[in-house]
């Protein structure tokens, strides 16, 4: 850049003497031409690389034949479902309120949480948010926000564990708050801090929440004072999601290709799985087995009852996409979708695949696949909702109407 | 297509090999930015030594060019004498072009590779895994972290304090650095355009620091210091009494005849001052227009 910077000194300081003067000669001027092009495509060429903006991932939530889906960007709606065809209620932030005018969510990764007349949810950089379902208007925060500063953005979702609300945030602190008023909970008074960033949203089971981290540590916190109960794993690669594999077990994917089974007693790693390719989605569980999907757009069927966990079949590719969303299992078929959007039907006996449906003008798929009743529900990135029949291997789309934008 | 051979060529392997700096420094992405920058400069140091040396030759050679300009009113005879004064001193005028050249992909690559190696969103951070390779030790380092000295990298110059701290080292080194560059033209006209050019430049760059991220910045600050190093041994600093370290290759005497013409006055080296017409000496525009063919 400084033989840059000089050169262009040189050139535009000469540029127009040149221009003034029959004496210019015609090297220079085409060296000048260079560097005067070279400087006006600058930003030409620099907008070719397209940087992405958080848009989020959150999956479909029901409540009875009630719907809650991420519609646009940050923006969360109340759907009634009907057949194929789904009505909104409400959409928050509704920029029609002036309330709302001002409210910048960005995005909701993590799946919301619906409980009692409330609906809670996490958002990238607006902070937790508690609507009442009926009208979609916030119990808290109030206008002055959160009462208690986030520190970081929230790139994962929340947990609700009781009485408390717990998070984590991509600089590495982890909140504790009242479910009612949105307040510090009792022994969260002060954020804990973790090393690295945490993207994955907490999981909590009896009295312990467990917190993924980007240095590729798994912490055990208690729910009642905070205090650390345990550190002992670590992956070589960032985890930047977490769940459940069953009551015992924590299904803990990393970018490093692996799949730990992680004991929820003491942290220690009960079954290390390697995949193809990063692993950045959950896992979907049935009794003993368990199937999740990797960035090579294979899907991998285990047992987890053996230790280590053993594979039920030959890994099935379903393209070469990278499968972010976790699969769903409806009866003899695990369901995965993924980023181009394409929905497989696999079947659960031997990870054959029955169907391959692809998604038209659906943008892509993040979020968590979400079944109910025999159907697995897709959410897209552009505010889409698909509905995917197991039974007789079709994908329709359920038409959303009413929704504010 | 441009794209992709820019993402494939250019793109991929420095975000690569910010992501295996940033690892081996620590976890630093700052760290890794100046290490970048030294290993770009050493690599082409070569270049540079070339380019400076063929700066200063050059300007070594525009009282003759001058006269030659003054000399010759046809564009087409000027050009010829004005390539031969060049040929027969071994000065390549396109010579400084390389580094150039070469800087000026490695920059918007540069921009682009910070913009893509710091995810500011998950998404972000899952499109990264498609040009980072696939060797464990760099897939192990992600996410980088943002922060060097209390700034976020990703963010532009414009949007914090020490942002608009590196906007003004930006300004500072750019000013340093053309003012030890050398300048000796002996155009009093293109003087006084360089000086206004030595002023403007900082702020005209400092303007841009503050929509670039302040990665990009930090670049741009110790490519600067490094440049201003080099212009220093070059062409030392008489301000504070340094000589070069590197002795210039003092272009070939030109010989006198390369200024002869048949028919033209004498064949000598006029000095410019003495020229009194623009239309070739003691001819006047009309005698030029007549014995054009």
């Amino acid at each position: 850049m400084c033989y840059f910077t000089f050169h262009v000194k040189q050139e535009l300081a000469l540029l127009p003497y040149k221009r003034a003067s029959p004496y210019h000669n015609p090297v220079n001027l085409r060296r000048s031409a260079i560097v005067i092009l070279a400087l006006l495509s600058l930003p030409l060429l620099s907008s070719c690389v397209k940087v992405l903006n958080p848009s989020g991932w959150a999956p479909v939530v029901f409540d009875g034949d009630t719907a809650y889906v991420v519609t646009s960007k940050g923006k969360l709606s109340s759907i009634d479902i009907e057949g194929d065809a789904g009505t909104a209620n409400w959409t928050f932030p509704d920029k029609d309120r002036s309330e709302d005018k001002d409210l910048e969510l960005k995005a909701i990764y993590g799946s919301p949480i619906v409980d009692g007349d409330r609906i809670y949810f996490g958002t990238f950089h607006g902070g937790v948010f508690a609507l009442r379902k009926e009208d979609g208007r916030p119990v808290w925060p109030g206008v002055d926000g959160n009462p208690q500063k986030i520190k970081g953005d929230l790139a994962g979702g929340i947990v609700l564990a009781g009485d408390t609300i717990f998070f984590g945030t991509t600089e590495g602190w982890v909140y504790g708050w009242n479910k009612e008023d949105g307040g510090p909970a009792r022994g969260w008074e002060e954020p804990k801090k973790v090393a690295g960033g945490i993207w994955a949203a907490p999981v909590a089971n009896g009295e312990t929440v467990f917190v993924a981290t980007t240095e590729g540590n798994l912490h055990a916190f208690s729910m009642s004072d905070g205090s650390e109960r345990w550190t002992s794993f670590k992956a070589s690669g960032a985890i930047i999601e977490l769940s459940f594999a069953n009551d015992d077990l924590l299904f803990v994917p990393s970018i490093n290709h692996h799949v730990y089974l992680v004991s929820v007693q003491d942290g220690s790693v009960v079954s290390d799985f390697k995949a193809n390719n990063w692993v950045w989605s959950n896992g979907a569980t049935e009794g003993s087995k368990l199937f999740f999907g990797d960035f090579s757009g294979t899907v991998f069927g285990l047992d987890i009852t053996t230790k280590p966990a053993t594979e039920l079949w030959a890994p099935a590719s379903v393209g070469d996409e990278h499968i972010r969303a976790a699969p769903a299992i409806i009866g003899d078929v695990v369901v995965v979708v993924d980023r181009k959007p394409v929905v497989s039907f696999i079947n659960i006996k031997d990870g054959t695949i029955l169907n391959r449906v692809p998604l038209q003008d659906a943008g892509t798929v993040r979020a968590d696949l979400t079944v109910k009743d025999d159907f697995a529900y897709i959410s897209t990135t552009n505010g889409k909702l698909f509905r995917a029949e197991p039974k007789n291997l079709k994908v329709v789309e359920v038409v959303l109407s009413g929704v504010k934008k | 297509m441009i794209g992709d051979v820019f993402t494939l060529l250019m793109l991929n392997p420095l975000v690569n090999l910010l992501v295996f700096l940033t690892h081996i420094l620590g976890g630093s992405f700052g760290l890794a930015i100046i290490a970048f920058t030294i290993l770009v400069r050493a690599a082409t140091f070569p270049l540079t030594l070339r380019q400076l040396h063929s700066t200063r030759a050059m300007q070594s050679l525009q009282p003759r060019i001058q006269e030659v300009n003054k000399k010759y009113s046809d564009p087409k005879r000027r050009q010829e004498e004005v390539m031969k004064l060049y040929r027969e001193s071994g000065t390549n005028p396109i010579s400084c072009l390389g580094p150039m050249l070469l800087t000026f992909p490695v920059f918007i690559g540069l921009y682009s590779a910070i913009r893509i190696a710091l995810p500011n969103s998950p998404e972000a951070l899952e499109k990264l895994s498609g040009h980072v390779y696939n060797w464990s030790y760099l897939q192990h380092a992600l996410p980088l972290k943002e922060y060097f000295l209390g700034v976020d990298l990703r963010g532009n110059g414009g949007e914090s304090i020490i942002g608009y701290v590196f906007v003004a080292l930006v300004a500072a080194t750019t000013f340093v650095q053309s003012k030890t560059t050398i300048t000796t033209n002996t155009d009093d006209k293109v003087k006084s355009q360089q000086q206004m050019m030595n002023v403007m430049l900082p702020f005209m760059f400092a303007f841009f620091a503050l929509s670039f991220p302040v990665g990009v910045s930090l670049y741009w600050v110790v490519n600067s210091v490094a440049q201003i190093g080099f212009n220093i041994l070059t062409y030392g600093f008489p301000a504070l009494g340094l000589e070069p370290v590197f002795k210039a290759r003092t272009p070939a005497a030109v010989p006198q005849a390369a200024l002869a013409v048949s028919g033209d006055r004498g064949g000598s080296t006029t000095p410019a001052g003495e020229l009194r017409t623009t239309n070739g000496t003691g001819r006047s525009k009309r005698q030029n227009r007549r014995r054009r063919p």
